[in-house]
């Protein structure tokens, strides 16, 4: 039996989209089956794609590439090191915590009183005005805060034989104070039973088999990374290599557009991090947080810069905390005080977003792929609902290489007369 | 591979130029200005074989003349940013109207450049042969339209530069860029000089002959 050419070419045409639709099938597959990957992979990505042109640079001082990376690794890891030693020496321990916890309640409850003029029987005009509001909200942050029966045993048990000195006698004052006002509150209350001095909620802690979990998934980051910075135009050319020759250009001319948009995006959105931290650790050592808190708050807020706001949001309620419960501070600005210091905060974080915005923002980023707030809003919950807090870091670089990738493929598609 | 028919490939002498200009020529090819024109720029200074796939592309990029005198690192840098692609016969390498984004440098096999004529058709201008290379402008980053186009005859391989990896290469080894740029610059200004010999050395011929035809 013989069949004619036209109808092996329309069987190998059918044979070509079944395999393509199999492939299709399979990739999508695997990526589903390995999701929880897909971050590790893609944050060590972002990381190798900030640090490649250090690497590049090494290179061009003769430095083979190997030695090069080897170099930036032990750099990373010296710095890694530094960041985790300086954090686990500023973090409080679980019992320092603990006194930590019932003064936050004890100021949080007297300012509340003070600026709402809760010695009235009405409470002051402002009280009268958002009080129905910001009541529960304060019901809400008491119930975090207070203590459950087993933590207030572990704080009287540390608190109670080191009683004699002035700090701890007056972390039992705090405390009695604190059972003072959730009684009142419990009594002033209509609805349900008095609230106990301490609230019964269950926190549950991470299992091991999480944490292992985790840490699985996340040991693939740095080969990754070291791959990716090994790379010196193999993943490009091998995916240049699968396009047919009629796209070869304009497919040359998409993957430089992406690699310059991202690579230019990532490192300028890193260099403004990095800025936007440095600057609100300094502004905030200057209003009189002490150094050591200052720098941890500036590097959390310039982590997470890379979502609009959240970063300045993060500086302000971390250092209005710290006003909340600072005791004897030493502010070196003569006029700063425990009375005004939460103002002097909030004046040092918009002073930080500021710069951000003039200065920053335009030098750093310049005119780099601009996204609206209101993309970037809905991309972070977005990314923060299908991968939790990382997926929110990773939903911008996300949103940027898509629209890039959409735009000049659409331009190059056009310019090349295949649309 | 077999050779294809082709004509002989003329010397790159003022009198091979000459020679390869004069009409008196049997070459069919050279048989009109424009594709006198297109041979003088088109042509290759190389004199050695390029039929032999030894070494694999750092080999061939060794005995390309756009590279020549490159150490053996910077060739190897240089292989690590080309793109080796194949073509079947007929396939277009490039075609004309449209922007171009790669210089390409023929490995093996024949390429021709072809332009369309007036009446749409497809006149075919020259043929290249390895180690041939075209599109150097496009690599240079001058944003022009391709003039002529590019088809595979028989199978072909060439090497792709793209401006993308020109600019990643002077980033990050600017002064082996620098030296990529400037044999590129070289090579074009070369071609430009060529065209005007070929121009100039037309116009004599035709001249010459106008003054035999009248004596």
């Amino acid at each position: 039996m013989t069949s004619s050419p036209e109808a092996s070419v329309e069987t190998g045409v059918v044979l070509k989209r079944l395999v393509a639709l199999g492939a299709t099938g399979l990739g999508t597959y695997l990526l589903f089956e390995l999701r929880s990957l897909i971050v590790p992979v893609l944050v060590s990505g972002l990381l190798a794609y900030v640090f490649h042109p250090l690497v590049t640079r090494l290179e061009r001082l003769k430095l083979p590439r190997d030695a090069a990376i080897a170099l930036l690794l032990a750099g990373v890891s010296l710095a890694a090191v530094l960041i985790v030693n300086g954090a686990r020496s500023v973090a409080p321990s679980e019992g320092h915590m603990l006194e930590l916890r019932v003064r936050a309640l004890y100021k949080l409850n007297t300012h509340y009183k003070t600026l709402m003029g809760l010695g009235q029987p009405r409470g002051n005009r402002l009280y009268q005005l958002v009080g129905t509001d910001l009541d529960p909200v304060l019901d809400e942050l008491t119930r975090s805060l207070a203590l459950t029966p087993e933590e207030h045993a572990q704080f009287l048990a540390r608190v109670t034989p080191l009683g004699r000195d002035k700090g701890q006698s007056l972390q039992l004052t705090y405390d009695q104070a604190n059972a003072e006002a959730l009684r009142k509150r419990a009594v002033a209350s209509q609805d349900g039973p008095a609230q106990p001095a301490v609230m019964t909620s269950a926190r549950s802690s991470a299992k091991p088999g999480v944490v292992r979990g985790i840490l699985s998934r996340w040991a693939i980051a740095p080969l990754v990374f070291y791959f990716l910075l090994r790379d010196t135009g193999e993943i490009k050319r091998g995916l240049l290599a699968l396009v047919p020759n009629r796209l070869f250009e304009p497919a040359l001319n998409v993957l430089a557009d992406l690699d310059k948009a991202l690579g230019d995006y990532v490192r300028g959105v890193f260099l403004e991090c990095g800025w936007l931290g440095l600057t609100v650790g300094i502004l905030l050592t200057v209003v009189g947080v002490p150094l050591h808190w200052a720098m941890a708050i500036g590097i959390v807020s310039g982590a997470s810069n890379v979502i609009p706001y959240v970063g300045s949001a993060i500086a302000m309620l971390s250092g209005l905390g710290y006003a909340l419960l600072a005791e004897d501070f030493r502010p070196l600005l003569p006029w700063v005080n425990s009375g005004n210091l939460a103002l002097w905060v909030v004046a040092a974080v918009a002073l930080a977003e500021l710069l951000k915005s003039v200065i920053y923002e335009p030098f750093v980023l310049g005119g780099r792929v601009k996204l609206h707030p209101l993309v970037m809003g809905i991309g972070a919950v977005g990314g923060a609902t299908l991968f939790g807090p990382v997926g929110m870091l990773l939903a911008i670089p996300a949103i940027t290489t898509a629209k890039v990738l959409v735009s000049s493929s659409a331009k190059q598609l056009k310019a090349y007369g295949l649309v | 591979m077999d050779r294809p028919d082709l004509p002989p490939k003329p010397r790159l002498s003022m009198t091979g130029l000459r020679k390869l200009l004069s009409p008196r020529t049997a070459d069919p090819l050279s048989a009109s200005t424009p594709r006198r024109l297109a041979r003088a720029l088109f042509e290759s200074d190389s004199e050695g074989s390029f039929r032999d796939n030894r070494g694999g592309v750092l080999g061939f990029l060794e005995r390309v003349p756009l590279f020549e005198g490159l150490g053996r690192l910077d060739l190897q840098r240089v292989a690590r940013i080309v793109h080796e692609r194949e073509y079947g016969d007929g396939e277009y390498i490039s075609r004309e109207g449209m922007p171009g984004a790669a210089l390409f440098i023929l490995k093996s096999g024949f390429v021709e450049v072809t332009r369309r004529g007036r009446d749409g058709a497809n006149v075919m201008l020259v043929t290249l042969e390895p180690p041939a290379s075209f599109e150097e402008e496009a690599a240079t980053g001058m944003n022009t339209t391709r003039w002529f186009s590019t088809r595979a005859r028989g199978p072909v391989s060439v090497l792709a530069l793209g401006r993308s990896d020109l600019d990643a290469l002077a980033d990050a080894f600017p002064p082996l860029a620098n030296k990529v740029l400037m044999r590129l610059a070289g090579t074009m200004s070369t071609r430009f000089q060529r065209v005007l010999d070929a121009l100039y050395i037309t116009e004599s011929l035709e001249a010459g002959g106008q003054q035999e035809s009248k004596s």
